[in-house]
């Protein structure tokens, strides 16, 4: 066949064109495709494709399975409950610092808003723990209390805000904010000269996920110094300004502290500031609390969750924190990349001595003339203390009482600890009553590296509303416990020493000190900045006892002993720096507080630089490896797998016939587990996504489990669509399902109201919020520490004091767990900054890991039952947190936890989750990457002791679900099926069809070229026959 | 021999020195891929698939361009390989863009993306720019016996 020219060449063209364009569809399907196929999980939850059906129980009317019932109607009505709670949080947790007779307005007092920040004020933190939405406005809230708003500068603030306001970048995780506001002279006169009765300035700052705030080195024309946490030129001219207005325009200057990264608190007394008041990102209601604390509609009772410093370069855990340690160094020696994962090394050199046990500390030793205590000044570092707040009243205190009651059956010694308090102001309040302990600082301390602070908070209550002139007496209990020490180079365990202890009641961590202070006869002529009151403590000689406190106090017959040597770098046998490591000690103030800051806000490069070894290399590397060897659990025996000889459903371990709950080791839990098959137990710790994974076997229902670090932020129709959402507003088609909860104020401002009662209610209002949006289970809250002002997430994470955040955490969880809703305890542990969160190496000594850092969480799961933790995104030394084995050796079998671990975001960390599961980390929050790694090994039958560890995992997550709302609606009687979403199909036929389109227009160009050869070959076959012709013609 | 290589480059048309500059781009992708992809904490993202077919663009890329008669192949299935190894580094390396933009894409994040991503997709793009406009530009010139009338011999997936 013979084609001509025209037609082959645009022939050839069209198919070489075509063959390029499919090509590359199906290299881009075959990869794309697969890569979603490999995450159908986690694609899922984006597309919300069904994957399961629920077929009802046919006897359902006559079972009740609504195990967990709301106290509600409808979402209106959750909604407005939890306006209310967090409205409540605001009024009791925001903490009134100075009042010089500003307080409280009269009620129709007239106040002009001052900065940009008073109309774009921040309620909320940014990233997973965020949350968005209108909110009431500063204007609304003022003027529901009775006040009037200048309503001309109010407007200008408004209109400018584009060209004044702050401006954010980054993505929602690694958001940065300018500082921005509005110059003075750029303001209207007549706007800003009214005469009204207040200047209100608002002084605001973000904070947020994947970054910290800016301590060094930020824009200098917005941040002054280049430091976010202090204010910028503008806000200094703006105060400066409204101070020479001050007496003229208005009487007073109040100054709303609208952060939960606190600015330092330098300019108060400088710009003639009457009145302060902390009101952290205070969420979308909180505007009408701080209305009727302005007005005194109410009185404040909130109290500091963290000192608040003058001068932040004062605060020696800068000089190991964030952007201060070496961008590079550790890196460079690791010859690794610092950006995803980091391997850089952040040491907690200072030790127990962070935030008020290091300002009160060396306070005290000041005070008792102690030997090298260095150029300290407590008045220039420290602002307001730990636990300072003051209202529009006065309290005092009289009868204090403590006396110890001895260990009885299974209760611990203890000590009742009791106070009147007496209002003696005028107006109705509450006032939050503090114990604080001091251990001695012995010789055997200064010999074996322990150090103790000065004071600690080891109890708190707050009181009723109590009338003027009325008392009541407050009761608190401390256990004895709580006076002992960690001891890591010696006993290796909780021990409790010779020497004198003290409790004392006080209104905050200063006025404790000075109390104890006081009772060792030392006076204001010693240098104490007040006098304090040896009326309010109670002391006692106790013995050394290394046997009392060195057990569990939840299993007894758990005994305490060092968990974290390798995290420790004078402990860890792979570090090189045992010798050169020298922690922050009250014994030696001067040779080791450093500072990461000078007062001119340069880096003076203090950080502890810590020397890479081999070993550190060898236990890095191994904690990637997904294999874990070992054949010896269970005589080497592997578990029973699709065990046919029960039938049961998840359903079935819930209860027993009485409504017992069937408790986490009853054998009927083997059973069930024999039921599952290998690819079940894959599938559960495979697929952990916000969720725990549905399988059809035994009928567990798929759960939804998502963001909340400070509340939950998913709309309450979160998993609609996906056919596992059995919340409450799905459920009855509520027509307000697509809302999202209130914006609920930062965890400081709970933790602020130092009430544990709200903290309960609060808990139950978020575990309504979860009920009604399907949501099983929390990713919070954040109970990591705020080690630094400047830490990111500090918006999620209560306090600097593990005993409060713990104590708070402890009974939300309480109030959550009455509707069903468990908890993810979060990000455990040492994650307290977001530089090099990801992987970063964080080395710390067992002392400050379980009196601190570790503390809060031991508390949410030993007082309020908390079941579950994500695990943080860091490494314990060098080992991913998920790799360590704390979570089965501390988190469990010390604490008591029975519930599952679930990672931070899959893969954003240094180590393997599948060789986490051995060490007690149990679901990836994420879709198992199964290129990467993946449970086949397990296959071969030679790995018992990963196939066991699976099955505990599975046991946990199982465990865990059934206990909760996942269950309502759900009984044994109920099927749940599961299937693959219609979306996979499509992704499946779109690979076919490109395939196909692929192979077709190769055909047509493998023709197309066909017929150019078939040209080219006649043409030179006529050619060669032409010249042979030629040749011939010529002979002859 | 100076001379004949004179002759040989002086056949070649512009398409010639595109794959060329393909050739050269893959080994420098390859340099980069192997040193950014080497260290521990990178190399869970590091395939052997990516190398191979990498190679082999550079092998096909140099190998087919020498005789006339193949030329017309070597931007193809240069271009080809390197396009199935930017499959292979997304298919391996997918779980990064994961993780750094799990709160979002962002101009900025993208700067942050560690230097082995970054280089290497700005690398793959280049490659397979160039790759396709040498597809479609002549290897060799036309000789003079061509210009004369001489039917020359074009060989499959020349030029059109």
């Amino acid at each position: 066949m013979k084609i001509s020219q025209k037609i082959l060449k645009p022939l050839k063209l069209a198919s070489k064109i075509c063959l390029e364009i499919f090509t590359f569809l199906f290299g881009v399907m075959m990869v794309g495709g697969t890569i979603l196929l490999e995450n159908i999980d986690a694609v899922n939850t984006v597309l919300k494709g069904e994957t399961q059906t629920t077929i009802e129980d046919p006897d359902a009317a006559s079972k009740d399975s609504e195990y967990f019932k709301t106290a509600f109607n409808s979402v209106s009505e959750v909604k407005k409950n939890g306006e209310i709670y967090a409205e409540t949080i605001v009024a009791e947790g925001a903490t009134l610092l100075k009042n010089d007779g500003a307080l409280p307005l009269a009620k129709d007092a007239k106040v002009s808003l001052f900065s940009t920040s008073s109309v774009d004020p921040i309620v909320t933190g940014t990233g997973s723990g965020g949350s968005s939405g209108s909110i009431i406005s500063l204007k609304e809230g003022l003027e529901e209390a009775g006040l009037q708003v200048n309503s001309e500068l109010w407007d200008w603030y408004k209109e400018n805000l584009g060209t004044y306001g702050k401006q954010k970048s980054g993505g929602t995780v690694g958001t940065m904010w300018t500082i921005g506001d509005a110059p003075w002279n750029q303001i209207p006169t007549a706007a800003k000269t009214q005469k009204v009765d207040a200047a209100v300035f608002v002084l605001s700052r973000s904070g947020g996920e994947g970054i910290d705030s800016t301590i060094y080195g930020g824009d200098k024309s917005d941040f002054g110094d280049g430091n976010y946490l202090k204010l910028s030129p503008t806000e200094r001219d703006v105060l400066k300004n409204l101070k020479a207005l001050k007496g003229t325009a208005f009487d007073h200057i109040i100054v709303l502290l609208n952060f939960a990264n606190q600015v330092q608190l330098d300019f108060v007394e400088e710009y003639g500031v009457d009145a302060l008041l902390w009101v952290g990102n205070y969420g979308e209601v909180g505007a009408y609390a701080i209305g009727d604390l302005l007005a005194g509609n109410v009185n404040p009772s909130g109290r500091l969750a963290d000192t608040f410093w003058r001068e932040h370069w004062l605060n020696p855990v800068h000089a190991n924190f964030a952007t201060l340690i070496d961008t590079t160094n550790n890196a460079s020696q690791w010859n690794m990349s610092t950006n995803s994962k980091s391997v850089r090394s952040i040491v907690y050199q200072e030790g127990v001595y962070m935030g008020y046990r290091y300002t009160e500390t060396r306070y005290e030793d000041k005070i008792l003339g102690a030997e090298k205590t260095g150029d300290f000044d407590y008045s220039a570092a420290v602002a307001y203390p730990f636990g300072y707040g003051i209202s529009y009243t006065d309290f005092t205190y009289s009868d204090f009482k403590a006396s110890r009651v001895s260990a009885s059956g299974k209760t611990e010694a203890y000590y009742d600890v009791s106070v009147k308090v007496t209002n003696t102001g005028s107006m109705a309040g509450k006032e939050v009553v503090q114990v604080y302990a001091q251990k001695p600082y012995t010789e055997y301390d200064k010999q074996y590296g322990i150090e103790k602070p000065a004071v600690e908070l080891v109890g708190f209550a707050k009181t009723k509303t109590i009338k003027p002139g009325d008392s009541e007496t407050v009761n608190i209990t401390v256990n004895e416990r709580e006076l002992a020490t960690y001891d890591a180079y010696n006993a290796k365990t909780y021990i409790m020493e010779d020497g004198r202890y003290y409790l004392t009641v006080a209104k905050d961590a200063h006025a404790a000190v000075n109390n104890v202070l006081a009772a060792k006869e030392k006076t204001t002529e010693d240098g104490m900045t007040a006098a304090g009151s040896k009326n309010m403590v109670y002391s006692e000689l106790k013995q050394y006892n290394d046997e009392l406190y060195s057990h569990s106090a939840v299993n007894t017959d758990v005994k305490i002993t060092n968990q974290f040597d390798d995290v420790d770098l004078k402990l860890y046998e792979g570090s090189a720096d045992k010798e050169r490591l020298v922690y922050m000690s009250r014994s030696n103030w001067e040779g080791t507080v450093f500072y990461g800051l000078d007062a001119q806000n340069n880096r003076t490069n203090t950080f502890f630089n810590v020397t890479n070894t081999d070993k550190m290399q060898k236990d890095f590397t191994d904690n990637w490896n997904p294999v874990v060897e070992g054949n010896t659990s269970h005589g080497g025996e592997y578990p029973t797998y699709g065990s046919t000889k029960t039938g049961y459903v998840l359903a079935d371990m819930r209860a027993f016939e009485d409504g017992t709950p069937i408790p986490y080791d009853n054998p009927l839990w083997d059973d069930l587990l024999d039921q599952l098959t290998f690819e079940d137990t894959v599938k559960l710790l495979s697929c952990g996504f916000r969720k725990t994974a549905a399988l059809s076997s035994i009928s567990k229902p798929e759960t939804i489990d998502h963001n909340g670090g400070s509340g939950p932020v998913m709309s309450y129709n979160v998993g609609e669509g996906e056919g596992v959402n059995r919340g409450y507003a799905v459920r009855t088609e509520d027509p307000d399902k697509t809302k999202k909860p209130v914006i609920y104020p930062c965890n400081a401002l709970i933790a602020s109201t130092y009430n544990l009662e709200l903290a309960d209610y609060y808990g139950r209002q978020w575990g309504e919020d979860c009920l009604w949006s399907g949501l099983s289970g929390l990713y919070g809250m954040g109970i990591n520490t705020h080690r630094s002002a400047y830490g990111g997430r500090n918006f999620e994470y209560y306090s600097e004091d593990p005993v409060l955040m713990g104590k708070i955490a402890a009974q939300t969880t309480k109030g959550m767990a009455t509707r069903g809703a468990y908890v993810y305890l979060k990000h455990c542990f040492l994650n307290d900054q977001e530089t090099a969160r990801c992987g970063g190496f964080t080395w710390a000594n067992e002392q400050s890991i379980r009196e601190i850092y570790l503390k809060s969480f031991q508390i949410a799961i030993e007082e309020g039952g908390a079941q579950c933790v994500m695990g943080g995104l860091n490494s314990l030394g060098v080992k991913w947190t998920g790799t360590h084995g704390f979570m089965n050796t501390v988190l469990r079998d010390e604490f008591g936890m029975s519930g599952h671990v679930v990672t931070d975001s899959y893969g954003c960390y240094n180590g393997s989750y599948v060789r986490g599961v051995l060490y007690g980390n149990d679901i990836p929050d994420g879709t198992l990457n199964e290129s990467k790694e993946n449970f086949d090994y397990v296959k071969d039958g030679k790995h018992a002791d990963m196939a066991w560890a699976m099955r505990d995992a599975a046991h946990r997550v199982l465990y865990t679900v059934v206990q909760s709302n996942a269950m309502n609606g759900i009984t044994n009687g109920t099927r749940i099926i599961t299937y693959l979403p219609a979306w996979v199909y499509t992704v499946k036929g779109f690979m076919i069809a490109t395939g196909v389109l692929f192979g077709l227009s190769l055909a047509a160009f493998a023709v197309s070229m066909g017929f150019t050869y078939q040209e080219q070959i006649t043409g030179l076959y006529n050619k060669l026959l032409k010249k042979e012709n030629k040749v011939e013609g010529g002979k002859e | 021999m100076l001379e004949k290589l004179k002759n040989y480059f002086k056949s070649k048309a512009l398409g010639f020195y595109f794959t060329m500059a393909v050739v050269v781009l893959s080994i420098v992708q390859l340099i980069v891929y192997i040193a950014a992809f080497t260290p521990v904490s990178w190399e869970s993202y590091m395939h052997w698939t990516v190398i191979f077919f990498s190679v082999l663009a550079i092998l096909s890329g140099i190998g087919l361009s020498v005789l006339k008669v193949t030329s017309p192949w070597a931007p193809a299935v240069a271009t080809l390989m390197e396009f199935l190894s930017l499959l292979m580094f997304v298919r391996y390396g997918y779980m990064y863009f994961s993780q750094i933009f799990f709160g979002g894409i962002s101009i900025s994040l993208i700067f942050q993306m560690y230097y082995g991503y970054l280089v290497s997709l700005i690398l793959y793009v280049c490659i397979l720019g160039v790759g396709t406009a040498s597809i479609f530009l002549k290897q060799t010139k036309r000789t003079e016996s061509c210009k004369n009338g001489n039917e020359a011999v074009a060989p499959a997936g020349g030029e059109v």
